[in-house]
């Protein structure tokens, strides 16, 4: 807790770095509700980083890899100054571009260009400076005609450009990247690494968060692996990559779902796992494989009748299908399990994310959205085919079978 | 900017240097949003208060005639709705503001006070304006009050901390508690009527039989004081007493100060709650 040693620009280190959680298992929002049951919400600690001790060199781009829930991203957003840290000290010396969940701190309401000022304004940097900049910034984003338009107009993909072309504009000593350039189109995502490159090149510090170790190993240099909030492996990126890809075959299911930080409200989709045919958790699977989707679904006062939508969507936002059950029935103020069994996983490449979503009785309104709640990535196992769907069907060749139909 | 030190952040004012532009972007951006960038925005903000003042005359002071031994009664009425209609509009629209802009908060750091900062600050444009209108008013029909006028801008600077403090404090709830910006709207009524807005402390009729009543309603009230000495110095031309002078130049910044404290006492836990 000291004042800690000076860093460097571009520098990050980080001794001992923890952070709890207090996480509210009975929700209260309401004063009124809080002074009605005289009682102060339970809650349950929650350690989501612990006892982390990394150091990140100028110049140099580093990794952090883990599951779902395994802190990567608390500790993004404890280096980011979002949160502080419960115990140790973490410095960063410079200027930190960030880009968290897509959307470095945009006001939905705010154009496109108002944006660009406030974010570069949050950054410290002067209004000249992105009166002269803002053409450029808007161009790399792509987003000439759309830059008087509010922000929550925009899809993920224009979002996370503007973002990064904001982000990459202030001149960071250090950047920091969540998922992020998962959501924009093939192209602009080339463009991006072609960005990053530079800002390496340059002698830029960057900290990349993944749960997709292949984007972690072309960019990083050295990466952390996180399981649980503690710090398990440390490296160059394509070893920890490696480890990572090893931990994930041996399933590690732990029984209890984990959580990632997020902070329960009345109705949740708490977690989304998938099982593979061993019934380990698995987030990497195999064409065809039998799996059963864990949809972990709270309702702090129960639903009668609701509706469970799962839908996939592939890395390009696009839906690859989805399935619904009604009648569905929550006890209150339990986790509850919805099971979707696939006696082979319909998908046959690439990466996939599932949302789920929980609608009240009589397809009401929406209690809780969960997107992205759970990646998936399918690998082919077989030749001859393309595209995302495992298509099936089986084929009957001239002079076989359709032949004798003929001759009958 | 992110040196700053860490682990346990600095509560006070030196965070914020370098962050002005931060503060005037958001406070150009408020300014839109709340007069939505027409001129009829800023009229609607004078022209509410001035038809209250006229509804307030006819009632009290024509046919109810309680009013009578208040001298100039419309401007006195007027001067207090502006003292309390900057008070008020501030610290409910600023008890929301760090809900509001939940997006910003949750995703990278800077001063978190500066948002509540932005929306009080918004609201002396319309206070401006209405005391703009008001004193040429009040020193045509009390041309003594020029010599004291001069006294309205501190004693504003006093009311825009007060406010700011009550702003502050309020939007930290309001993270935990949502509710916090609804009571707001319930306490503001009953509020409005224990500052003497429409009335004069001294002028009511049990005024010399109940002093101590008197005494808590001027300073248990922290409005009150705003808005006597506002009174004092636009419209009456008295430089206002000690006690009250003392209680303006104090209540004010200390409020402020408890709430930047209060603040960044719970910044950490503002991220995580929204």
């Amino acid at each position: 807790m000291s004042a800690g040693t000076a860093v460097t620009a571009g520098e990050i280190v980080g001794e001992g770095v923890g952070r709890l959680f207090k996480i509210r298992l009975t929700q209260t929002r309401s004063l009124k509700e809080s002074i009605l049951r005289r009682s102060m919400p339970q809650t349950r600690e929650l350690w989501a980083v612990r006892d982390v001790d990394f150091h990140v060199h100028p110049g140099e781009a580093f990794g952090i890899v883990g599951r779902n829930g395994s802190g990567k991203s608390t500790l993004l957003k404890l280096i980011a100054h979002i949160f502080a840290p419960s115990t140790g000290t973490l410095e960063v010396g410079g200027r930190v571009g960030s880009l968290i969940e897509i959307g470095a701190g945009f006001h939905p309401d705010f154009t496109g260009v108002e944006n660009v000022y406030l974010n570069a304004a949050i950054y410290g940097i002067k209004r000249s400076y992105v009166d002269e900049h803002l053409d450029e910034i808007i161009a790399f984003a792509e987003l000439e005609d759309f830059a008087h338009a509010p922000v929550r107009t925009y899809s993920s993909g224009m979002y996370m450009r503007l973002g990064f072309s904001v982000a990459m504009h202030v001149n960071p000593d250090v950047l920091l990247l969540d998922e992020v350039l998962a959501v924009g189109d093939e192209a602009f995502q080339r463009k991006c690494f072609g960005r990053i490159a530079e800002f390496k090149q340059a002698g830029g510090t960057i900290v990349f968060v993944s749960h997709d170790p292949s984007g972690v190993e072309r960019v990083c240099d050295r990466a952390i692996m996180l399981d649980h909030g503690r710090l398990v492996e440390e490296g160059p990126a394509a070893d920890v990559v490696r480890a990572y890809h090893r931990f994930l075959g041996r399933g590690e299911g732990d029984g209890v779902p984990s959580h990632d930080g997020e902070l329960p409200t009345k109705c949740r989709v708490h977690e989304v796992r998938a099982i593979g045919a061993d019934g380990g958790v698995r987030d990497r699977m195999t064409e065809g494989e039998p799996v059963t989707l864990e949809v972990w679904l709270y309702a702090e006062d129960g639903v009668e009748d609701a509706r469970v939508t799962v839908g996939f969507r592939d890395a390009n936002e696009l839906p690859v299908g989805s399935q619904t059950v009604d009648g569905v029935r929550l006890r209150p103020a339990r986790l509850e399990c919805v099971r979707l069994r696939f006696p082979g996983l319909p998908m046959r490449e690439g990466r996939f994310f599932v949302d789920v979503g929980l609608t009240g009785e009589n397809g009401g309104g929406e209690l809780a959205l969960a997107e992205r709640a759970l990646e998936l990535n399918v690998f082919s196992n077989e030749l001859g085919g393309s595209g995302p769907i495992r298509l099936g069907g089986s084929w009957e060749l001239p002079g076989t079978g359709g032949g004798e139909v003929d001759d009958g | 900017m992110n040196t700053a030190a860490r682990g346990t952040p600095v509560p006070g004012l030196g965070r914020l240097t370098g962050y002005s532009e931060l503060l005037w972007t958001l406070f150009r951006r408020e300014v839109r949003v709340r007069y939505k960038g027409s001129a009829l925005g800023l009229i609607w903000s004078v022209i509410y208060p001035i038809s209250m003042m006229l509804v307030y005359t006819l009632i009290f002071s024509v046919l109810w005639k309680t009013a009578r031994n208040i001298p100039h009664y419309p401007i006195f009425v007027l001067v207090g709705l502006a003292v309390w209609g900057f008070f008020q509009a501030s610290v409910q629209l600023g008890s929301g503001s760090l809900v509001s802009n939940a997006e910003l908060i949750k995703k990278i750091w800077f001063p978190r006070e500066l948002i509540p900062t932005a929306t009080v600050l918004a609201q002396t444009i319309s206070a401006g304006v209405m005391f703009a209108i008001l004193i040429p008013i009040a020193l045509v029909v009390e041309p003594r009050a020029g010599r004291t006028l001069v006294l309205a801008i501190p004693i504003f600077a006093g009311l825009l901390c007060l406010a700011l403090g009550f702003a502050l404090l309020f939007s930290v709830a309001n993270v935990f508690f949502r509710d916090v910006e609804h009571l707001l709207g319930v306490i503001f009524l009953p509020w409005f009527f224990l500052t003497p807005v429409l009335y004069g402390l001294e002028q009511l009729p049990a005024a010399s039989t109940h002093r101590w009543a008197i005494d808590l309603l001027r300073y248990g009230n922290p409005v009150t004081p705003y808005v006597e000495g506002m009174r004092s110095v636009v419209l009456f031309g008295v430089v206002p007493g000690a006690t009250l002078l003392l209680y303006i130049f104090l209540v004010g910044p200390a409020l402020a100060l408890t709430g930047l404290y209060v603040l960044q006492r719970y910044e950490d836990r503002l991220a995580v709650e929204l």
